[in-house]
């Protein structure tokens, strides 16, 4: 059953604070409120999402088939969703007006606008992302089921090369959202997700997918999130 | 009530530089210009700029300052700079910049924030940079070098698939004789160690200051 939503031009960012920027004073934080302020003002964010779910007609050791000939592979997904009935696949995305108004500020010598603009629309990409999520799980209890934890293509046992399939699985093409050469998503500012849903699914945090991470010894958000030399 | 005083060089030097580290944007430019205007030397002057720009350097890699920070920083020393540029000028002063990079993101890769402020950091810290954007082909890169003779080339790629295309960079700049004039840097989301040694480049920056410092190093200045 395919979810589609959109809320073109609503809201504000409203996104946490994600650096310490943003809880100073002065110029930052300034900066970034007046950027909210015009994002508002101007319908930048034309978040869109769209999911689907589709039925499993059989686990392998590192894919998933789907009915209707689908094939996805994920050694994690094979392994961690075992038990699932369903795949679901989300794909969501604030649009490419947002994309614009970073490369304009670069493009006009505004390179303090353009982070604070690119970090705000991460957040509300999250943020957006979160909200697939929960009308996955929503939509799995009402069938009497549930839903795991979350897995990205790029991740460790989701290759970023399936992200054609889970755009196409998710209906990325009924929301604008495309992927070019190279994997990179379509508006940029988009994002994709996929889920098992069915009885007694697992299920995790962020936090867990951090752990699997590559490159969690040298991230910088980790290392300022958790402290020098943490792992 | 005004109070005024008569500041020492050094007392404006380093007020100069803590203004600047703590992000003070119009109290810093203010003082900047009120130094100028007085005869200061603008070249001694941008040095102190420096100073405070590594200072925000080292409180960025402690964790203390994140991107938006080092940016605002950058940017302070970018105005107080074009200040700083037509007295410079008109009095003879100028000198040759640290040198000439070419960066680019390679092929198959479309994302440019952090190749944007990797160069924005670069030139803020006196470095000719030559921006090829985005999806950049080999070839490209290779008419760039021939064309501009740069002493460093950065290849940027925040996705794992841009190792691929680091590497056929890289060996294509090998291939077209010109490895030996140059020092090439890798930087995105992923690079490491083992990504450097891979794609055959002389260095790797995980941020737009390991950037600055690689090129710095490699200067010589």
């Amino acid at each position: 059953m395919p979810g589609l939503e959109r809320e073109i031009g609503a809201g504000g960012c409203g996104v946490q604070a994600v650096s310490a920027a943003y809880r100073s004073g002065g110029t930052i934080a300034d900066t970034r409120r007046a950027l909210a302020a015009e994002a508002r003002a101007g319908g930048w964010k034309q978040a869109v999402f769209s999911y689907e779910f589709w039925p499993i007609a059989g686990i392998g050791p590192d894919f998933l088939d789907l009915m209707g000939g689908m094939r996805l592979h994920s050694v994690s997904a094979a392994q961690w969703l075992p038990g699932a009935r369903w795949l679901a696949a989300g794909v969501c995305t604030l649009g490419g007006e947002w994309e614009r108004q970073v490369h304009a500020n670069f493009a006009a010598g505004e390179p303090l606008r353009a982070l604070l603009l690119d970090e705000i629309g991460s957040q509300a990409l999250y943020r957006l992302a979160a909200r697939v999520e929960a009308r996955v799980r929503r939509e799995a209890r009402q069938r009497g089921l549930e839903a795991s934890g979350v897995l990205n293509p790029g991740e460790p046992g989701l290759e970023l090369r399936e992200q054609r399939t889970v755009v196409r699985l998710a209906g990325g093409s009924r929301i604008g959202v495309s992927v070019s050469h190279g994997e990179v998503l379509s508006p940029m500012k988009s994002l994709t997700l996929i889920m098992g849903v069915g009885k007694q699914m697992p299920v995790w945090g962020r936090d867990a997918n951090c752990a699997r991470c590559a490159a969690k010894l040298r991230c910088t958000h980790r290392r300022v999130a958790t402290g020098p030399g943490s792992t | 009530m005004r109070m005024d005083r008569m500041s020492t060089t050094d007392d404006r030097t380093e007020e100069l530089i803590r203004l600047i580290g703590e992000l003070m944007e119009r109290e810093g430019v203010d003082l900047a210009r009120e130094m100028l205007e007085g005869g200061y030397d603008p070249l001694a002057l941008l040095g102190h700029c420096r100073e405070a720009m590594e200072l925000v350097g080292r409180r960025y890699d402690r964790g203390e300052y994140f991107l938006p920070e080092l940016m605002l920083a950058g940017e302070m020393l970018k105005t107080i700079g074009d200040l700083a540029k037509p007295i410079i000028l008109s009095a003879g002063l100028a000198h040759d910049r640290l040198g000439k990079i070419v960066i680019g993101t390679v092929h198959g890769d479309l994302h440019d924030i952090g190749k944007n402020i990797v160069t924005f950091m670069l030139e803020v810290n006196e470095f000719e940079v030559v921006d090829l954007g985005i999806d950049v082909p080999a070839a490209t890169f290779i008419s760039s070098i021939r064309e501009h003779r740069p002493q460093v080339v950065g290849l940027s790629g925040f996705l794992t698939v841009a190792f691929n295309a680091m590497k056929e960079t890289v060996d294509a700049i090998a291939a077209a004789g010109l490895r030996d004039s140059l020092k090439i840097m890798i930087g995105g989301g992923q690079v490491d160690e083992g990504v450097r040694t891979f794609t055959g480049a002389d260095g790797f920056g995980l941020n737009a200051m390991e950037a600055v410092s690689l090129c710095r190093g490699w200067s010589g200045k």
